[in-house]
């Protein structure tokens, strides 16, 4: 888009680089000075943190951003992740705002993340005129929208630009809204990587036989106590070591607190592999491209599919189906992140204690596109409802790969074959009253209206079991 | 004015507050700088606060660790750190708070400028990402004041009531004057007393502008979701602050004040009883009766009647005992 001037929400280190692979490929202007950087932290405490664009690795990413504000000092001292003005406040709001970051042109183009929530929703409120942009932050595009979005937003979308991470497999963000998909090249995005990598100090040596482990921060989550993450970590180990590596270097999440030693050391002794924590800030992407490891293990880290595209890795996960269990609720946008990688990715079994293929191999990215469709669908039913049929066919062809990301009683309210309607006692019911709350047509408004005010309740009851049993 | 800046010790009092251990020494590291100092008091935590704060405070220059081995509680930290500290500014941040950049060095300053014996900002309250501000309650920001003169009114909250003790900076001189210890026990209310000893007996205060305290409120360890003895401590507060008012030339002035303070409080926590086993309620309804019966009937009045009738006829009913 040239003759704009672009605004560009950026939270995560992974963000800057995907917008300084946006603008090297010239879909951000012509040059910096179109282009102004909005850096938010929006950890729980960000003021306690030093922002990671002030860290100088990243100084040459930042060259391509005429201007970089901190927008975690505009909005201080609320929480970026919260504030959000009035209808009343913004009109003033985008007449001082302009003013401060010296944007009078008409062509404003907004660039940001996840339009569902602030800080992104806060930017397209008060600059009410910009057309908007949205830039994939990892496989969460794959997932449905959160929640429906005001047309005053919806109409100035336009376009949505991603790393085409899963062969062709298309994303269900905003699709209800007909998106423009613009894939960002992989040379673009690797050449940025690539200066990471010669600018980063302390890189762990290349050395034949490494492979990677990513932590995640799921103990932060609330999806796995410390206990359970660092067994989550051990298991991480022998992962990698039946896929033959001599050697792990381990990537605890930036985020993640406690300490990722505890409990590596033993385990990696009785595998008999070499051990080496990489606790830094830089990217995942970083780490791999600069090693080239021979597997990269992780539990549904986007660092995962980007290895794998970016790379050409082996990617592997472990236990990733638990974590799907937990997932609550259903609307949870890590779902489809972990039901992909849950999918697609060869995987640890603990209890045989053998690797185990995938799934749906990303070989055939038509059947990963139905199951993300049938997720997709189950989410939103009705800002999805053209996805019925691939939830139809998954929930009859393949009913135990759906069922490892929609609970039965979902399937059971969709009217999908494959449910049933959560706990025994609910199941005991005599049948007309089943058929009574098992909706003719999906989507809730209408069944709630088909129902009845009498049935309300038992089906409050019925949709709250979802939560108790998978 | 003193040209160079003055040194400062940062006192931080921690008990069981692990998830928030990374918060508060990141927010530290924030504020390190060469002529800044900080003390860590650990109050006994079990929770593997300690450990975390020991690998963490490596790395903090200018820091140290105290450990209690039995927990004393809030007031005890506090004394601890204070009288291991050597700054010229002294700051106080409570183990589950944060800090943003600019904080320590801003208050140092504004000491610096202002030559006061401390000086007070507002804070943000946090409670999972919904903020709030709380200000100074005055207008008069960024200039020495004298602190009996921000006692009164009563019917309005003033620097008395703003008892919080981060969120400000103290001149040494009160520490030696043995304004800014706290009395140990008291387990809650401890700053209330505290906070009318600092307003009688220093010489000067400011309010002043310095952003960057979070204080996190909801947090489940805080003594004031807990239901035991320990919350009647504020009968004793009361007592100490009639104590102190009753030996000051003015405290005949300043009396309506904190009775007010003291009737509001009777009242709140008759309203929240229910947290309290029937032992402790009881033992509440009678030391509270005695306080209020120990007033003369004449400033009872007037000062009961300024509540408005709902909590005056409470008070009234408790004094007489019927309630």
């Amino acid at each position: 888009m040239t003759g704009y001037h672009h605004l560009l929400e950026c939270s995560t280190p992974f963000g800057l680089l995907t917008l300084a692979a946006m603008a090297d490929s010239g879909l951000l202007g012509n040059g910096p000075e179109d282009r102004t950087l909005l850096v938010v932290s929006t950890t729980p405490a960000p003021e306690s943190r030093r922002p990671f664009h002030e860290d100088p690795v990243f100084a040459r990413a930042l060259s391509r951003f005429g201007r970089v504000v901190d927008w975690n000092s505009l909005v201080a001292p609320w929480h970026p992740r919260h504030w959000c003005p009035a209808p009343a406040d913004a009109v003033v709001l985008e007449r001082l705002l302009r003013r401060l970051l010296q944007v009078d042109e008409d062509d404003l183009s907004l660039v940001v993340e996840s339009l569902h929530m602030p800080p992104s929703r806060t930017m397209a409120t008060i600059f009410s005129t910009a057309s908007v942009t949205v830039y994939a932050d990892g496989l969460m595009i794959y997932g449905p929208t959160r929640n429906d979005l005001p047309e005053s937003i919806t109409g100035r979308l336009a376009r949505l630009v991603m790393l085409d991470l899963l062969d062709g497999v298309r994303p269900r963000l905003l699709h209800e809204h007909r998106l423009p998909l613009v894939d960002l090249p992989f040379d673009a995005f690797r050449a940025v990587v690539q200066e990471l990598v010669d600018h980063s100090p302390d890189l762990p040596a290349p050395a034949s036989g490494t492979a990677v482990v990513l932590g995640q921060y799921l103990g932060q989550l609330g999806l796995v106590t410390t206990a359970e993450e660092e067994e989550q970590h051990g298991a991480m180990l022998r992962t990698a070591a039946a896929a033959g590596a001599s050697r792990v270097v381990f990537k605890p999440h930036p985020a993640a607190v406690g300490d990722p030693r505890r409990g590596l050391g033993v385990t990696a002794a009785a595998l008999g592999i070499e051990v080496e924590i990489f606790d830094s800030p830089v990217l995942a992407e970083v780490l791999v491209q600069h090693l080239r490891p021979v597997a990269v293990v992780s539990a549904f880290s986007t660092g995962l599919f980007t290895a794998r595209a970016l790379q050409g890795c082996r990617v592997l996960s472990h236990d990733t189906g638990a974590f799907l269990r937990r997932l609550a609720p259903l609307a949870n946008s890590n779902r489809v992140p972990a039901a992909i990688c849950d999918a697609t990715v060869e995987s640890w079994d603990e209890t045989t204690g053998a690797l185990r293929a995938p799934l749906l191999p990303l070989e055939r990215p038509a059947d990963v596109q139905r199951l993300v469709d049938a997720i997709a669908y189950c989410i939103q039913p009705d800002l999805l409802p053209e996805l019925r049929g691939a939830a139809e066919q998954m929930a009859a062809e393949q009913p135990d790969i759906l069922r490892r990301s929609v609970p039965a009683p979902r399937l059971f309210h969709l009217g999908l074959p494959g449910g049933h309607p959560g706990t025994l006692w609910v199941r005991r019911l005599p049948a007309p009253v089943l058929d009574a709350v098992r909706p003719r047509v999906p989507g809730i408004a209408r069944r709630r209206a088909q129902v009845g005010r009498l049935a309300a309740p038992l089906v409050r009851r019925l949709r709250s079991t979802r939560a108790v049993r998978p | 004015m003193p040209s160079a800046s003055p040194s400062a010790s940062v006192v931080v009092a921690a008990r069981d507050v692990l998830p928030y251990v990374d918060d508060l020494v990141g927010g530290l590291r924030r504020n390190a700088a060469d002529d800044v100092e900080f003390v860590v008091v650990d109050d006994a935590s079990r929770d593997g606060t300690r450990e975390r704060l020991g690998d963490l405070l490596v790395h903090l220059p200018n820091s140290r660790l105290i450990e209690h081995p039995e927990p004393r509680g809030l007031s005890a930290a506090r004394n601890t750190g204070l009288a291991a500290s050597s700054g010229e500014v002294l700051l106080m941040i409570d183990g589950d708070d944060w800090t943003g950049p600019g904080y320590v060095a801003g208050l140092v300053r504004a000491m610096a400028t202002l030559g006061v014996d401390f000086v007070k900002t507002g804070h943000v309250l946090e409670h999972g990402g919904r903020r709030t501000r709380v200000l100074p309650p005055t207008g008069a920001i960024g200039r020495p004041l004298v602190p009996r003169d921000h006692i009164l009114p009563s019917h309005r909250s003033t620097m008395v009531d703003f008892t919080y003790a981060h969120s400000s900076a103290y001149s040494r001189r009160l520490l030696d004057a043995g304004l800014l210890h706290f009395r140990e026990d008291f387990r809650t209310a401890e700053d209330r007393d505290w906070s009318w000893r600092l307003m009688l007996g220093a010489d000067s205060l400011a309010a002043v502008d310095v952003p960057g305290y979070f204080y996190r409120r909801g947090v489940a360890t805080s003594l004031t979701s807990i239901g035991d003895e320990r919350q009647l401590d504020f009968l004793g507060a009361m007592r100490a602050i009639r104590e102190i008012l009753s030996r000051d030339p003015q405290g005949d002035d300043f009396m309506p004040k904190a009775l007010r303070t003291e009737f509001a409080l009777v009242y709140s926590h008759h309203e929240r009883r229910r947290r309290l086993p029937q032992h402790l309620r009881d033992r509440m309804r009678r030391e509270s009766q005695e306080l209020l019966r120990s007033v003369p009937t004449p400033l009872f009045t007037s000062v009961a009647r300024g509540m408005g009738p709902r909590r005056a006829a409470f008070l009234a009913m408790r004094r007489a005992g019927a309630a």
